[in-house]
């Protein structure tokens, strides 16, 4: 049965049809020049937040955990202090 | 003596010289408890995102402080209990950065 597991992960990476998933993934805040996390910064977070005003998840925004940890404090922080909004999304 | 950002809303219905008097209290609150302003900026008024206390806009004041960390809970309560006041927030950050902040109406 262990063989078994081992091969079914290869066969899952084979058949990757098209050229684009294999696009590296990287986190928009561990680059060299990337912006600072800030709760006053409400245009960088307001990025991050969906249409309802909730925190877009990190499988999506492929944010890494430390700065996702970062973000959403930033983003609570930020709703407490009455810059962005608990329900919907403030467009500029 | 630690380093904290702090921001403070006041209610929009407070004529000037009453908001004045009140963040000079809060600067003369700081001052005894042997803390340092670095340097303050004024957001003026902007039009919250949510209804706080009934108001939907404060006025915005943003502070860089350093101070010891338990002289903060004193400074809160008396916050807490000045109604022009009616919200606030300290930030402990490592180091402080250089102004103007994102929100800084000087831009505008």
């Amino acid at each position: 049965m262990k063989k078994n597991k081992k091969f079914q992960s290869r066969s899952r990476d084979d058949n990757k049809n098209s050229p684009f998933e294999d696009r590296k993934k990287f986190c928009p805040f561990s680059q060299k020049n990337s912006p600072i996390i800030d709760y006053k910064d409400i245009k960088l977070l307001n990025r991050y937040i969906s249409e309802k005003g909730k925190i877009t998840p990190s499988r999506i925004t492929n944010v890494s955990r430390s700065k996702q940890l970062e973000l959403s404090k930033a983003i609570k922080r930020a709703r407490f202090l009455g810059l962005m909004s608990f329900t919907n999304k403030h467009y500029y | 003596m630690n380093n904290f950002e702090a921001v403070v809303l006041l209610s929009p219905e407070i004529t000037s010289n009453v908001r004045n008097s009140s963040l000079d209290s809060l600067k003369k609150l700081i001052n005894e408890k042997s803390g340092k302003i670095i340097n303050n900026e004024d957001w003026g008024l902007r039009d919250l995102s949510y209804k706080i206390d009934h108001y939907s806009k404060a006025f915005y004041n943003f502070y860089q402080i350093e101070i010891e960390g338990d002289k903060i809970e004193s400074i809160k309560k008396t916050l807490n209990q000045d109604e022009n006041f009616i919200r606030h927030l300290f930030v402990r950050v490592e180091k402080h950065q250089e102004l103007p902040t994102k929100l800084s109406n000087e831009k505008k």
